[in-house]
């Protein structure tokens, strides 16, 4: 049984005590961009008046599932003061994310998400598509 | 990996065994504490798996104890306890868990019902201002990037100093409040700004700051040295690091991930991700685990200062004696290095607790001289609008259990089917039923922390009780709550 979208998205999927996501995307970047419309829509956040336009992010690590668990822990830290960023552009090589985004000021009104966790994470590509679990500690 | 109920052998009414040759790495078994039904429910989702998972790391010694309010977390199962050796084991961020020293301090009173019902809307509003709640919300002490690093390294020493805390309060604390690392030059610059602001608050998701009335009390000399006096009120207070001890955990289990990729560590789970304890890599983290243990202790300390100011100025001290004093304040997501009776030696072994609690039985001596009679005292709190816990540890908790016991009812519905499930307004409805007063921020958490959604937390303590890691002295029920 696949457990993935069969088509670029994500949704929900059961967890006792956290909240996990399934994941795909048609390319690296578009998983990591689904990844993160998947915690947007768990926290359910609201974006309010832009604050910044164009800011930009570089992540280093050594795996595709590192660089996705520090993408998305950076938006947490964003988060915390209660900014959204929204994706204009990324661009993954080896070993780096690049990141060119918009910051807007932000509300929320969904699950309280602490930490992006790496349990069962395994990004596979499979004819094309890439997939993953991603567990986020609530 | 299959597992059924037939792969477990019963070894005692609550105890069952998953024996070291279920699977081939394993290296020492599972021991498991439940009743039969907690167990088939455990092998619907992946906590046994978990625990197998942890039983095959390098160097881990004698067993993996599950409790009974086990469910499954992220590598590591809540309710789960792994012991490794000090000598050839490795250190897991992941079976610490991402909220270091999360855990529960108890106050209590000489306040009864009749003399706390008048003002308790206006001290839980008070409260619920004092302690802002929410993933990131700042508390209202605004302290010094140096300041926050003295509370990294000397813990409640730091709230003694600056006049926070009383002067005997320390002894009422796991490790008197503070571990001493051996310095902070692991943590992130990230993990100090994000920890900064947020001294002093409470949180989110099961966090919450909780007004009781001691219900029964079923050991009375226990209940009495440790203060609870039935009709009384007791005061819970649920937190942890915050946003500091997360994103210390998310630094080091990435880089313990990046370090399993050089040097090809096959894991069952990047959750999983270690080091040996004598690496550089083992004992940075072990320092900034430990700075993050002293953030949390301190938190609490904080927490339980801006309860005291509610109660204080809500109630005339001249008319209501009302004093809270800490009864105790303990850990259930930590690790420590720990003295055991390992295969008939005694050895120094580093324990990992995640979602289970120290329970230290009589004359032990890590505990203060006021405990060592009773063996210290077990917080156990239920779910939202349920009773909570208070029990004693017992000898045989380091016999059975790696000195450990549970820390709370566990959950049994996930958060998504919570969510479809149970209805926020009911649940208040539900609350206001009970005449129990809840402040929440967030309605979605209201159906997410229902009762419905944990397990019994009677049933838990009962098979707790009945093994004996543990023993009940005094059950509270709860009259107010904030959630965090």
């Amino acid at each position: 049984m696949n457990l993935f979208p069969e088509t670029t998205g994500f949704y929900e999927v059961n967890h006792t005590a956290d909240v996990a996501i399934a994941v795909t995307g048609e390319c690296i970047e578009s998983l990591f961009i689904q990844s993160l419309k998947g915690l947007e829509h768990i926290i359910c956040v609201q974006r309010h008046e832009v604050i910044k336009r164009q800011s930009k992010m570089a992540i280093y690590a050594n795996s595709y599932e590192s660089l996705l668990v520090a993408f998305l822990n950076e938006t947490l830290v964003l988060l915390e003061k209660e900014t959204w960023l929204v994706c204009d552009q990324l661009k993954i090589g080896k070993g780096q994310l690049e990141l060119t985004y918009d910051l807007f000021r932000c509300s929320k009104y969904g699950s309280e998400v602490k930490a992006v966790t790496y349990n069962m994470m395994d990004i596979i590509e499979h004819q094309g598509m890439y997939s993953t679990m991603i567990v986020f500690d609530v | 990996m299959h597992i059924s109920f037939s792969d477990f052998a019963q070894i005692g009414q609550f105890e069952w065994k998953i024996d070291k040759h279920f699977y081939p790495k394993m290296n020492v078994p599972v021991i498991l504490f439940a009743n039969e039904k907690m167990l088939k429910d455990c092998l619907q989702d992946r906590s046994i798996e978990q625990a197998i998972h942890a039983a095959c790391l390098p160097g881990v010694v004698e067993k993996v104890c599950v409790m009974p309010d086990m469910h499954q977390g992220y590598g590591f199962p809540i309710g789960g306890v792994a012991a490794t050796s000090v000598e050839n084991g490795v250190i897991v961020p992941g079976a610490i868990g991402y909220d270091i020293n999360c855990g529960v301090r108890l106050l209590s009173s000489e306040i009864n019902y009749d003399a706390i019902a008048p003002f308790l809307e206006k001290i839980l509003i008070e409260i619920n201002a004092a302690c802002p709640s929410g993933v990131g919300k700042g508390g209202r002490f605004n302290i010094s990037k140096k300041d926050l690093e003295e509370v990294c390294l000397k813990g409640v020493k730091w709230a003694r100093k600056n006049a926070l805390m009383g002067d005997n309060e320390h002894f009422a604390i796991e490790d008197q409040g503070m571990i001493s690392p051996e310095g902070l030059e692991g943590i992130s610059k990230k993990a100090f700004d994000r920890g900064k602001p947020q001294l002093g608050s409470l949180g989110a998701g099961n966090h919450f700051i909780e007004i009781d009335i001691i219900e029964s009390v079923v050991d009375k000399e226990a209940a009495r040295t440790f203060g609870l006096n039935e009709g009384n009120i007791a005061i819970q207070i649920h937190s942890g690091s915050r946003g500091f001890g997360h994103q210390v955990c998310t630094d080091f289990v990435r880089m313990f991930n990046d370090n399993a990729n050089t040097n090809k560590y096959c894991l069952p789970d990047r959750e999983l991700a270690y080091a040996p304890l004598d690496s550089n890599l083992g004992k940075k983290y072990l320092s900034s685990m430990q700075a993050a243990a002293n953030f949390a202790f301190v938190n609490r300390q904080l927490l339980a200062f801006a309860v005291r100011e509610s109660f204080y100025s809500n109630l005339d001290k001249h008319v209501i004696p009302s004093e809270l004093i800490t009864v105790y304040d303990l850990a259930h997501n930590i690790g420590k290095i720990e003295s055991f009776i390992v295969e008939g030696k005694a050895q120094e072994v580093f324990i990992h607790r995640k979602g289970a609690t120290r329970s230290l039985g009589p004359g032990n001596a890590s505990l203060p001289d006021a405990y060592k009679d009773t063996g210290q005292p077990v917080l156990v709190p239920g779910s939202m609008g349920t009773s909570s816990w208070i029990l004693s540890g017992t000898n045989l908790a380091a016999e059975k259990s790696l000195n450990s016991c549970c820390h709370g009812a566990g959950r049994v519905l996930s958060r998504s089917k919570a969510r479809k499930k149970i209805d926020s307004e009911q649940v208040l409805d539900q609350m206001r039923e009970k005449g129990i007063l809840v402040l929440s921020g967030s309605k979605q958490l209201l159906s997410e922390e229902a009762p419905q959604a944990y397990k019994e937390v009677s049933d838990v303590v009962d098979i707790i009780d009945s093994v004996g890691i543990a023993k009940k002295v005094a059950k509270l029920s709860p009259i107010a709550v904030v959630k965090g």
